[in-house]
């Protein structure tokens, strides 16, 4: 379609009121504000004439409401989409971590509990170290009953349990919180406040104080969250001034931490606790 | 529906007749009329718009007018979903208004806020900021920051205007402030209610519009 020139364009009828186009043309612009492009013969009526200016005013209300409601619509369902990840990306970490503790429990500790055997009992060569382990992983419900087992697959049971958990579980300590990281990669930033300290991504060792400290002017209560990586909240605090010296009393980890208003999030970061 | 010219259950029915008026009519008008100085969108929302106000004439349906009665003496609680419709409406409207003002919607808003007894915060006064302008916003800041709905305007007004002294190198009184504010106020009511009329506000209803629109505009 042709576009006419704004300027040279008759924006009226021939009773002298604005034409359809030019009571678009003045709502339009009372939404991008955009004045300059506004003919004026349209914003000389407007002013004039009080028909025009309530026609402009109604349709106005009219693409607003209509923006609000498509601006709702849009927010729905990126939110639903964003769950819909959000879930996956749970499932995937939860069947990561499984296949991280399989991994630890079926191979890392194997020749660790092949070394403890061997440091209990001595043996002198190979033959006899294996007469040695099968009594060890041997059932009981059959104790007369020789058995000729694999070494590797009856060695299993023997691997200390309770130490591979912890590995395990340390190593889950540091998964980052995929919550979290989209919030982060959104990069939210208080509109009055700079962070100083600490520096994204920052790692502290056990036992060291950590300095938040921000630089700006902000009229609101302010309050700070720590979580962990699990979004466990393991500090909350109500900031008197824009620093705070906090000493963590925390296992190793990675943490994550907002900076809140009564209302809004406006500053969040991450930690690493070594 | 806002302003009461239909009821929910006709909308059905609306739709077809809008339909059917476009097709039969109105489309070979768009291709004709249509310059393309607009979105299609604005200008289709402006024939759908007038194609209902058409029909409503065609009823002799009368709105139902937002006033005193719908802003003052029913609760929020209390609104129906039409009436709240209605409000929000009418909240665009008076935003139209005020951004119509242009580089005067600033003062307009600041001194309706004032007008209503509204406490100010620094996101008001930020715009004011300078070195020359320091005692005068200190001032408000002393004064509107905390509720000061026992200060009369004739005082609310006599302290605000040193600050616009200051900005648009004048030297007048408290007053004549109050005039230009009174102003402003007429012309949103006479505005809003519009020729034909559409709303029925006064004073005291438009104070309450007001304050219903700065909260808006605070929750963002």
């Amino acid at each position: 379609m042709k576009v006419t020139n704004r300027e040279t364009m008759d924006y009226l009828t021939e009773e002298g009121h604005l034409t359809e186009e030019g009571i678009a043309l003045y709502a339009e612009t009372l939404q991008s504000e955009n004045w300059t492009d506004l003919a004026k013969a349209v914003s000389l009526h407007i002013e004039d004439c009080q028909l025009c200016h309530g026609e402009a005013l109604a349709l106005y209300a009219v693409l607003s409401e209509m923006e609000k409601a498509s601006e709702k619509a849009a927010v729905d369902k990126s939110q639903t989409g964003k769950l819909i990840r959000m879930k996956f990306i749970r499932w995937a970490m939860v069947a990561v971590l499984a296949g991280l503790s399989f991994y630890f429990y079926r191979y890392l500790d194997r020749p660790h509990a092949q070394d403890q055997i061997q440091q209990d009992q001595p043996i002198a060569d190979e033959d006899k170290e294996k007469e040695e382990l099968i009594p060890i992983v041997k059932d009981e419900s059959e104790p007369t009953t020789p058995k000729k087992e694999n070494t590797e697959s009856t060695s299993i049971p023997t691997t200390p349990v309770p130490k591979a958990d912890s590995r395990v579980l340390y190593a889950s300590n540091f998964v980052p919180s995929a919550e979290m990281e989209a919030l982060l990669a959104d990069a939210r930033r208080g509109a009055d406040l700079e962070l100083i300290s600490p520096v994204q991504q920052a790692v502290f060792q056990l036992g060291e104080n950590i300095l938040f400290e921000w630089t700006g002017t902000i009229d609101e209560a302010l309050f700070l969250q720590i979580e962990n990586n699990k979004g466990e909240e393991v500090h909350q605090t109500a900031l008197s001034a824009l620093r705070f010296d906090y000493k963590p009393d925390l296992p190793p980890g990675l943490y994550y931490w907002r900076l809140e208003s009564e209302e809004d999030l406006l500053m969040l970061g991450r930690l690493e606790l070594e | 529906m806002a302003r009461g010219f239909f009821q929910e259950e006709e909308q059905e029915e609306l739709v077809q007749e809008v339909n059917l008026q476009l097709l039969e009519k109105k489309l070979a008008r768009i291709r004709t009329h249509f310059k393309g100085t607009v979105l299609l969108k604005t200008y289709f929302s402006k024939v759908v718009y007038n194609s209902f106000q058409e029909m409503a004439r065609r009823r002799s349906r009368q709105p139902n007018f937002v006033g005193e009665e719908t802003l003052l003496n029913t609760a929020d609680n209390q609104l129906s979903p039409v009436q709240q419709l209605a409000i929000q409406d009418e909240i665009y409207r008076l935003e139209g208004i005020l951004k119509g003002l242009q580089r005067k919607q600033h003062k307009a808003e600041f001194n309706l806020k004032l007008f209503i007894r509204f406490l100010l915060t620094e996101t008001d006064v930020q715009f004011y900021h300078s070195p020359k302008t320091a005692v005068a916003v200190d001032l408000i800041r002393a004064h509107f920051f905390q509720a000061y709905d026992r200060l009369r305007d004739k005082e609310v007004y006599a302290i605000a205007v040193q600050l616009y002294n200051i900005m648009e190198q004048k030297s007048n009184d408290g007053d004549s402030l109050r005039r230009w504010v009174d102003g402003v106020s007429r012309r949103l009511i006479e505005l809003l209610n519009g020729v034909p009329p559409v709303s029925a506000h006064t004073v005291e209803s438009l104070k309450a519009l007001l304050q219903l629109y700065f909260i808006s505009k605070k929750e963002g």
